[in-house]
């Protein structure tokens, strides 16, 4: 018997239809009828069970929340789920979370961006945003954690044997001196100091790395190194300084570079600081004069003054003012009028002619305080003294006098065609010699 | 006033209910309250136990009248629908842990056929046959056979095809009548 035919003669029996009559209706299946009645007889024999006592309070109690809903029937309910089953709401929704999804998984994809790679633009752009909404006090720190992830994606390039652009490369040797200039007035003991220190010297370590064939100028490479070199010795050197020192060598930077350049005097003049096109004649000239003398002063004072500026000058320069000038001075007043003797400086005229004036000046400008260094110093008159020696010395004496001779030059720059005929020359060194 | 609602259709009905009209939700409780605990009760097997969730589904009813659509299901069946989401819920949580609290006493087997044929079928006889067979199958004689729903109804209330409800319907019978006591044998 299948279900349909079982389904029909339940039907008939619920129906009134007795037993028998059904089996007599279908008597193939009078077995399996009895079978499938017989529980249905007894299921007719079971006593409703009957509602315990309570279920007549829980009729009440329905019927009382029931008034209580009545009551608060009204729009409340009916406005939050209106809005809450609201499918434009739900879309909205969803899109705005799939966006944001999707959109943090491109950023987080990018974060291992390396340059020419397509989500390399997300990655910097991602950088320069959140650089622009962390607190100013915080950027530089921002800056040089940037600097240094720029230095891993070269590092990456390199170990993938991949071209360096050089945009980034100049990109992070300038951003690195700017972060070293911007960290310039603060505290010595910073660590964002060491920090970039550490940061520049790993660039430097990277870029030296750079295989040669991936470099359109190997030139500039050189330059991207001695640049940050320097960048980092002026971290250095501005953390030992005072603030105003650190302040006076950065504004003045080409007086500090310059010894480091001495030792490749053809890269010196190339090698310059790009943010500060310096002064670096007005140096070059006035210490010509002292170093002649000082250093081999056969060739030098004789030859040709103009081509020797840049290796001799340099470490007069940062000498300079002071020192250098000092010895001469202290002597100056005693043998000023023994300035007669220099008849030699056939070469001076023509190296520094505002040196004459100088000469003149520094006793009446600088006698009081120069005495005294010139005690300190007397290295300084030294002939067999090596500039370079004479600069580190001298470097760190500080003398707001050396600012006024460099500033009066131009006042007597007419006298130097005359002094050689009024004097006969300053010759202070000569006399010295 | 009951007359009256009884003439009114199923969607009639529940819009009323869900106007909360006292009447209509009176008459709702007095109609399906005792069919609604037998159900239970033979489900569960425990009569405070089945108070308790009969109480429950009339909450559950108020609650969810608010978003009731009529879809051509019965206010019955909707009734039903929740009392079975209820039982199962709560078998779930007893981890089918049979129950022993049925007060009537089962027949003894070793009684003769005479007496067996007379004698009633108790509760706890019919609920020890209930517990022997699928969850499905007695639910399928509970709702057909002790409250009187259709096989629509059966459907519907347990989420299947009426085709299926007829097979676990036969299925069910014939394996109850090997656990009963034939009659007049």
């Amino acid at each position: 018997m299948n279900d349909n035919l079982s389904e029909l003669v339940i039907d008939a029996w619920q129906n009134g239809v007795s037993l028998e009559t059904l089996c007599q209706q279908y008597p193939h299946h009078a077995d399996a009828i009895r079978q499938l009645i017989n529980p249905l007889i007894k299921l007719q024999q079971v006593k409703a069970p009957t509602l315990p006592p309570r279920a007549s309070q829980a009729q009440a109690d329905f019927l009382r929340l029931a008034q209580h809903y009545r009551a608060q029937a009204g729009a409340k309910p009916k406005q939050r789920r209106s809005l809450l089953t609201q499918r434009w709401l739900w879309a909205t929704a969803t899109i705005v979370f799939l966006l944001c999804l999707s959109g943090n998984f491109v950023l987080s994809a990018s974060a291992s961006a390396l340059p020419g790679d397509n989500l390399y633009g997300i990655k910097r752009w991602s950088e320069s945003l959140s650089l622009a909404f962390t607190p100013s006090d915080q950027q530089l720190a921002v800056r040089i954690e940037l600097v240094n992830e720029r230095q891993r994606e070269i590092a990456s390039l390199v170990a993938l044997n991949k071209p360096v652009p050089n945009s980034l490369l100049d990109e992070v040797v300038n951003e690195t001196q700017s972060i070293e200039l911007a960290l310039a007035p603060t505290h010595t003991n910073d660590p964002r100091r060491d920090q970039l220190r550490q940061v520049n010297q790993q660039l430097q370590t990277t870029i030296a790395i750079i295989p040669t064939e991936n470099l359109s100028d190997d030139l500039k490479h050189h330059d991207l190194i001695e640049t940050l070199d320097q960048s980092s010795q002026r971290i250095i050197a501005s953390a030992s300084a005072t603030p105003t020192q650190m302040v006076k060598l950065l504004l003045e930077p080409t007086i500090a570079d310059q010894p480091i350049i001495l030792s490749d005097p053809t890269v010196g003049p190339n090698i310059a600081n790009p943010r500060v096109p310096p002064k670096p004649q007005t140096p070059t000239l006035e210490p010509t004069e002292v170093v002649l003398p000082t250093s081999t002063s056969t060739a030098l004072p004789t030859l040709k003054p103009t081509k020797v500026p840049a290796p001799v000058v340099k470490p007069i320069a940062t000498a300079t003012l002071v020192p250098t000038m000092l010895p001469t001075s202290t002597e100056v007043p005693t043998e000023v009028p023994t300035a007669t003797e220099v008849p030699t400086a056939t070469a001076l005229p023509t190296a520094a002619p505002t040196n004459v004036p100088l000469a003149t000046e520094i006793p009446s400008i600088g006698l009081p305080s120069a005495t005294t260094v010139v005690v300190r110093n007397p290295t300084a008159i030294l002939p067999t003294k090596v500039p370079e020696d004479i600069k580190p010395t001298e470097v760190p004496t500080p003398q707001p006098t050396v600012e006024s001779p460099t500033k009066e030059p131009p006042a007597p720059v007419p006298a130097p065609t005359k002094v050689p005929e009024d004097s006969k020359g300053q010759p202070q060194p000569v006399s010295h010699n | 006033m009951l007359v009256l609602i009884e003439s009114l259709s199923d969607q009639e009905i529940i819009e009323r209910a869900k106007a909360y009209d006292h009447a209509v939700l009176q008459h709702l409780y007095e109609a399906y309250s005792p069919a609604l605990f037998r159900y239970i009760y033979y489900r569960i097997g425990d009569r405070e136990t089945a108070e308790d969730i009969r109480a429950d589904v009339f909450i559950k009813m108020l609650e969810g009248l608010g978003s009731f659509n009529y879809q051509g299901w019965s206010i019955a069946s909707w009734l039903y629908r929740i009392a079975h989401d209820r039982v199962v819920d709560h078998l779930r949580r007893q981890g089918r842990r049979k129950q022993e609290t049925l007060v009537d006493t089962v027949v003894d087997p070793a009684d003769g056929p005479d007496q067996q044929s007379l004698a009633s079928l108790d509760h706890a006889e019919l609920y020890a046959a209930l517990q022997q067979l699928t969850d499905e199958q007695a639910e399928v004689i509970i709702l057909r056979f002790l409250q009187d729903r259709s096989i629509r109804d059966v459907a519907q209330i347990t989420g299947r095809s009426e085709g299926a409800i007829k097979a676990l319907q036969h299925r069910a019978l014939n394996a109850l009548g090997r656990l009963l006591r034939p009659v007049g044998d």
